[in-house]
């Protein structure tokens, strides 16, 4: 029992991580129906940051964070007006046009972080030493860090969406772009914040996995691979889905490889994700009765 | 009350190479209601995209209280106090009926403001006050339509475009909703409405004009246009 408990605290906090890559990735297809495959780069940009904020210039953690959120913020809103944007002004038809850039911007940073970076590994091996033991479980420091910042992001994203003024334009462009725009709303701003949004989010696991992902060019893998299967856990686009499908995936992995195999890890939680899919073909976020980003018709 | 507030002149509208609108000039006078009738593909709706900025290959002039806005885009546009109400999927379907009305004023910041909206326009439509809970996807053909116009009376407009007001719905509700159409315009809104219901619209406007593959056949009074014998014949079916 102890040891299941234990399994099940570990899965939430690598769900709660799961959760917030997805819901960065989600907001963006919810918005404007596109993938941005540079999605793991701004994850990989954000490690370096991390990495020379914390280590080289020693600025506290939660600045380093900060730091991290804002430059991402800024870096995700100037790929969509520097290259998303003008795609979308020529093409009307754009969402192909827009996913292969995003294919290439992915490619091309990797090879800057290589040239700039070189293929050094760079990372530390802790931030915050020590445990907390509450009964039978533990859990480090620095785990419950990650898991508290992670579900604050996930409070905020949705209190963000749900109850502020942006949110509603947000909701409004993303059910119904023309009606939005003839009650006043400038989509493209809407479609630059997002952008920069998502880049916001997914700077918080960039920093905080620093111990366990280090820097290095292609380091953005692993979570837009995770990305991916927590947007199809909870239906494309599904703020709420991405959320519970992230815990999901992270239960599902950390129970995988305590109870079968390490080895088996990726596997099993691909093949729940398949399962899933196969029952609920628009993924568990259908449970949810209302669809913030929907495009259903009127 | 005559005063020109919107004049479209020489409108000509493309789609690529296919010509939608050809020198098309028609004017709405300060609180009244023009109705453009025609059929169905005659380009109702582009003329009605075209002066809101949806719609933007387009040549000729169009001007709002004498200021140009044919390139302005179209959330500059409904600013300046026109507002359009679309035929079809002129709604956020997973919002709220009161989530939708408080988007059609998101550009207003004044809470008075705000708030003076919301009872104009829950005091014309006591059903939506009724609704204001359920999502907007979940009320019927008629409330939808409501809803429609009632978002965009929210933004204050000078002039209303309406797009097929009356497209299906059944004809109990289509006179329900000319009537308030005909209340909105009391209170001093002009509407510039297209419709396929030819004998409604003509019954509520002043003018009119007849719209027939992209180009305007007749325009005048609408209750001489009623008795014409062309109208008649291609519209009302006698």
């Amino acid at each position: 029992m102890e040891v299941f408990l234990q399994q099940v605290l570990n899965g939430i906090t690598i769900g709660a991580v799961y959760s917030v890559i997805g819901v960065g990735f989600t907001l963006i297809f919810g918005i404007m129906r596109i993938l941005n495959f540079a999605y793991g780069e701004f994850f990989m940009i954000a490690t370096y940051i991390a990495f020379f904020a914390y280590k080289d210039f020693g600025i506290p953690l939660i600045f380093v964070l900060i730091i991290a959120m804002i430059l991402l913020f800024c870096f995700g809103a100037i790929t969509e007006k520097l290259i998303i944007l003008p795609i979308r002004k020529k093409a009307k038809d754009w969402s192909a046009g827009v996913i292969m850039a995003t294919l290439g911007l992915q490619v091309v940073l990797q090879s800057l972080a290589l040239i700039l970076g070189g293929g050094t590994f760079r990372g530390i091996a802790s931030y915050l030493m020590g445990s907390l033991m509450i009964g039978p479980l533990i859990i480090s420091y620095e785990r419950l860090l990650i898991l508290t910042i992670s579900i604050f992001m996930l409070i905020a994203t949705l209190l963000l969406i749900n109850h502020t003024k942006l949110g509603l334009m947000m909701q409004a462009v993303a059910q119904n772009k023309e009606a939005a725009i003839v009650s006043g709303i400038n989509p493209n701003k809407i479609y630059t914040i997002s952008f920069g949004l998502s880049g916001l989010l997914v700077a918080v696991p960039g920093v905080l996995l620093m111990p366990i992902l280090y820097a290095y060019p292609t380091v953005g893998q692993l979570p837009i691979m995770k990305a991916f299967a927590v947007t199809l856990l909870g239906g494309m686009g599904n703020i709420e889905g991405a959320i519970i499908g992230g815990f999901v995936l992270g239960i599902a992995e950390i129970f995988a490889s305590a109870y079968i195999s390490t080895l088996m890890k990726d596997g099993i939680a691909f093949a729940i994700m398949i399962l899933v899919l196969i029952f609920y073909p628009s993924g568990l976020g259908q449970f949810i009765k209302r669809y913030k980003f929907s495009r259903s018709k009127i | 009350m005559d005063k020109l507030i919107l004049n479209v002149d020489h409108l000509t509208a493309y789609y690529d190479d296919l010509i939608a609108l050809k020198d098309i000039s028609i004017t709405v006078k300060e609180g009244e209601i023009v109705a453009v009738i025609g059929a169905n593909g005659s380009g109702k709706t582009t003329l009605l995209r075209s002066i809101i900025g949806l719609h933007t290959q387009k040549d000729g002039s169009i001007t709002f209280n004498n200021e140009l806005i044919k390139d302005l885009p179209s959330y500059k546009i409904v600013s300046m106090g026109i507002a359009y109400v679309m035929s079809e999927q002129a709604l956020f379907p997973e919002l709220t009926v009161e989530q939708n009305l408080r988007v059609g004023v998101i550009t207003i910041n004044k809470k008075e403001e705000i708030k003076k909206a919301f009872e104009n326009v829950y005091s014309l439509f006591p059903i939506l006050y009724q609704r204001k809970n359920q999502i907007a996807q979940s009320l019927s053909g008629g409330e939808q339509k409501m809803l429609a116009i009632a978002k965009a009376l929210m933004m204050n407009p000078s002039l209303l475009l309406l797009d097929e007001p009356s497209l299906g719905l059944a004809p109990v509700i289509v006179s329900k909703v000319m009537e308030k159409l005909l209340e909105i315009n009391k209170e001093g809104v002009a509407l510039l409405l297209v419709d396929q219901n030819v004998q409604q619209a003509l019954r509520i406007s002043k003018h009119a004009y007849v719209l027939e593959n992209g180009k305007i056949v007749k325009h005048g009074e609408s209750s001489s246009l009623i008795n014409d014998p062309l109208v008649k014949k291609a519209y009302l079916g006698r």
